[in-house]
This record gives C-alpha cells, sequence and structure tokens, in this order.
C-alpha cells in the first residue's frame, strides 16, 4: 500500500527530485542580463541507447502507480511524422483533455530503420512498416496490449500528418475508466483499524 | 540511502491511500470532509481507523504539499510526531533526515 506514496518515497529516498511546490510562486521579470550559452543539440524523441523493454517495465509500473494506462509510441528520429509528433501532442483536441498528464504515460521506443527492438516490438504486437510509423500501442496497467494504430490509420487528409482529432479519439477510445475512491478509501481506513495504524490519505494527480 | 529505507518505515505506521483528485469518482466528496477549500496538490492528511482527521499538510504557511523547504519539513515533522504509534523518535529523525538530503538536491 506504501507504494501509494511512491513520490513521496522516492524524493525522500534521494531517488527523485522534488517536485514543484504545490502552488508556484509569483514569476519575477526577466533579467535584463541574458547570458549566452552555447548551442545545444536538440534532444532527441526517441533515446537510441535505452532498453525499450525496460522503457515499457518502467513505464507500467508508472501507470499501475497511478491506475491510467502507457501508451507507447513505436518510432525513429529521423523520421519526419515521428518527430512531428510533439505538435501533434500541442493541438488543443490533445492537449485539452491532458491525455498525457493524466491519462497515458507516453514513452518513445527507437525503432531505427526498422532494424532496433523488433522482438520487442512483436511481444507487444506492433505491426512497424515502413512509411507506417510512429505506431502507438496502449498497454493497461498489467502491461496487457488493449489496441495498436499506426500513424497511416491516424493520419488525416493529408497522409504524411497524423491529425490530431483522430489521435485524440484513439486516445480517449482507449483510456482507463475514472477509478472509484471510495472503496479503496474505505478498505484503508478498515485496514487501519484492524492493524492498529493511522491512514496516510494523500490527494494527487498523475502528473 | 534506498527506498527501501523509507517505505518499510512508513508501512509501520500507516496505510496508504491515494486519491486521484481530478480522475477518482468521488475524490472530491472525500476531500470536502477534511478540507473546507482547495490547498494545491499534493495534499494529505493522517487519518485513525475511523476516519478522523488528526493532522494535515496545511501548515502555518499553507499546503506544504511535498514538504520540502525548511518550514514544510518542520511541518512534516510535527505531523509525525502527533500519530506516532509505532514510530520512535529515531524514525522519525531518519525521515526527516531523509527530507532533509533530498531538499539538497533540488
Amino acid at each position: 500500500m506504501v507504494l501509494h506514496l511512491l513520490p513521496l518515497v522516492l524524493m525522500m529516498s534521494g531517488q527523485s527530485p522534488p517536485p514543484p511546490p504545490a502552488k508556484a510562486p509569483p514569476q519575477q521579470a526577466t533579467p535584463a542580463v541574458v547570458v549566452a550559452r552555447p548551442p545545444q543539440a536538440p534532444r532527441k524523441l526517441y533515446n537510441d541507447t535505452a532498453d525499450g523493454a525496460a522503457q515499457i517495465a518502467t513505464a507500467i509500473a508508472a501507470a499501475a502507480e497511478d491506475d491510467i494506462r502507457v501508451l507507447v509510441n513505436w518510432g525513429a528520429n529521423d523520421d519526419e511524422r515521428c518527430a512531428r509528433f510533439p505538435q501533434v501532442q500541442r493541438a488543443p483536441e490533445i492537449s485539452g483533455p491532458r491525455f498525457f498528464s493524466d491519462e497515458y504515460k507516453l514513452i518513445y521506443v527507437d525503432v531505427g530503420h526498422l532494424d532496433k527492438h523488433l522482438e520487442v516490438a512483436k511481444a507487444y504486437g506492433a505491426k512497424l512498416a515502413t512509411g507506417e510509423l510512429p505506431y502507438f500501442t496502449v498497454l493497461d496497467k498489467a502491461g496487457h496490449v488493449l489496441a495498436g494504430a499506426s500513424a497511416r490509420e491516424l493520419a488525416g487528409e493529408d497522409p504524411a500528418a497524423l491529425d490530431p482529432k483522430k489521435v485524440a479519439a484513439f486516445l480517449s477510445k482507449h483510456q482507463a475508466p475514472a477509478p472509484d475512491a471510495d472503496p479503496p478509501f474505505k478498505a484503508a481506513l478498515s485496514q487501519a483499524k484492524k492493524d492498529g495504524k493511522y491512514v496516510f490519505l494523500w490527494f494527487s494527480v498523475p502528473w | 540511502m534506498a527506498s527501501k529505507d523509507v517505505a518499510p518505515l512508513l508501512a509501520r505506521e500507516f496505510v496508504a491511500v491515494k486519491v486521484d483528485y481530478d480522475r477518482a469518482k468521488g475524490a472530491k466528496e472525500i476531500e470536502k470532509l477534511y478540507i473546507d477549500k482547495e490547498q494545491g496538490l499534493p495534499w494529505f492528511a493522517f487519518l485513525d481507523g475511523d476516519g478522523k482527521a488528526l493532522t494535515h499538510s496545511t501548515g502555518p504557511k499553507g499546503n506544504t504539499g511535498f514538504p520540502v523547504q525548511p518550514d514544510e519539513i518542520v511541518h512534516f515533522k510535527t505531523m509525525l510526531k502527533t500519530v506516532k504509534k509505532h514510530l520512535t523518535d529515531q524514525d522519525i529523525a531518519f525521515l526527516v533526515t531523509s527530507l532533509e538530503e533530498a531538499s539538497k538536491k533540488k
């Protein structure tokens, strides 16, 4: 049960940095002096050295903590449609319902030129094909595959671009049902009474 | 330190229940049992087995949320001392030190 306090436990154990304060302090005006910084390479969307299976396992554990889903985005950094996915995320249809803060743990698994993580993709039923990346797989909190869709299936009138409306519909259809707070709350009270303990009642959100 | 050191200590004193404030049905109703206005998230309380709140994360300066600042950590320590039944003073000192060390890494 203490796993429900995982963020706090991780923070206390030094494995996770403290999150931002509950209420953000007022923003200060930007200082007049701007320090020039050397140009940095843009962050790669798909970590080309990561272990995809481990990435997925970590995401499943995090999703289970919040009782939400995992969205695996199988793709490659040099694929234009894959590289443009962050723009799709910012579309109102996607950002409005807060799919990626509240409903899904999103991970990017690099499949290179269809020459990486193919066994992992196969294990999760991802149907990878040239010209159809990114491919999306929805997993439940136990790691079971619930759905999959290729970029071709989620493209709009322009086949080279994902249609935010179609992506939003896909995400909405497969998101986890809203949990019921009452049964676990009552169960915790009952367990605490039985064990002579207290209840650590923690209000939070997946983000 | 590893979380395996922190988690068992908390489990000795508490049964934890996390309520997804945004998504869970009935979350707001449970919140209303304990607070009358929004406090920011995360927010937490220690309850007895009858559901009575003995102390909560709103300290003198507001909701401590994740205790990071010195006064927030002090409030968390006070909370633990308020309810301690199974935790020793040494356990509480360990938990407080864990928070202090974590806050230094910020």
